[in-house]
């Protein structure tokens, strides 16, 4: 279903596989041309949305993050409602995949179908570090380090 | 030929009528190359008479073209290059979204990137489209932009 919104994608030579994930990290969709299944986005997005998730609490504004793997490269952007995750051959040119993903997701939003489906996900993406508590010694620890400016204390 | 634009394999010189090969200190290898200009042969066909490697070719081209001893011809017709007529076409696209300033912009994006219409690659265009959609104000109208120009890719690449 979602290849019918994302065919400038599919029609680019070197697309392996696409999905698009919400900010709990449900898959909504997935496109693949290749062996690339659920489990492998799910285990990508939940990395991509500590990471964004991240960003937005430091107020960062970044929207895309292309990072190259051993067998090609990960291009994930990041819309407030979900993230759009395309694993691409490594000679796939970027701005190529960037003006299909500006594209489509631009129609995307221009659907009302679509629009009445993204109004009922949520739109803040989970920040695991707020989650995170650090027992006394860690945070004696830390405390240490930051003083000291070393993680092996002050020399004098 | 632009400044700074990188030899390319498809280029063909001819020695340049401003500057004799004698009055330059020329090394055995510079020497073979300049023997070989006729103002026909590629920079790769010289190479390969030669023998020598792409980066030895290109690094001699490369001097040359320093000392003014060459003077570029032409560039055979490549795949690598978009057709005029696609050019032709993007530059009236962009026109219809940014008016008369379209040609002062395409000009300072392509100097930008280093290249010229002549020199565009195919594979610079995606990058080159996206760039110049940077010029235009209202996301909506950017959009549109790159839509139609995703189309024109396509087809480009499909060797329309």
């Amino acid at each position: 279903m979602i290849e019918k919104y994302f065919q400038n994608l599919c029609e680019i030579d070197g697309i392996e596989a696409f999905a698009l994930l919400d900010n709990n990290n449900h898959i909504i969709g997935t496109w693949t041309n290749s062996q690339y299944d659920s489990p492998i986005f799910s285990e990508i997005g939940e990395s991509y949305l500590q990471i964004f998730g991240i960003e937005e609490n430091l107020k960062f504004h970044v929207d895309e993050i292309v990072l190259q793997f051993d067998r090609g490269l990960i291009f994930v952007r990041r819309h407030a409602k979900f993230l759009l995750l395309i694993i691409a051959n490594s000679w796939v040119d970027t701005s190529h995949v960037r003006l299909a993903a500006n594209v489509s997701i631009f129609d995307l939003e221009g659907s009302r179908k679509i629009q009445r489906a993204l109004n009922k996900l949520p739109s803040t993406k989970p920040n695991r570090f707020e989650e995170m508590k650090l027992d006394d010694v860690e945070y004696f620890m830390i405390n240490k380090i930051v003083e000291s400016g070393s993680a092996f204390g002050n020399p004098d | 030929m632009p400044s700074e634009t990188p030899i390319k394999s498809n280029m063909i010189f001819k020695l340049s009528n401003q500057r004799s090969p004698q009055e330059v200190n020329l090394k055995s290898l510079e020497w073979a190359v300049v023997t070989q200009l006729n103002g026909e042969k590629t920079v790769g066909q010289i190479g390969e008479i030669l023998s020598l490697s792409d980066n030895e070719v290109l690094q001699i081209f490369s001097n040359l073209l320093d000392e003014g001893l060459l003077e570029y011809v032409r560039a055979e017709n490549s795949d690598d290059a978009p057709s005029p007529a696609f050019i032709n076409r993007l530059e009236r696209r962009f026109k219809m979204y940014v008016g008369p300033i379209a040609d002062i912009i395409i000009n300072d994006t392509l100097t930008e990137l280093k290249t010229s219409r002549q020199y565009l690659e195919k594979s610079q265009i995606p990058f080159f489209v996206e760039i110049l959609s940077l010029q235009i104000s209202s996301q909506k109208k950017r959009i549109q932009f790159q839509k139609d120009m995703l189309n024109e890719i396509k087809e480009m690449f499909n060797g329309r």
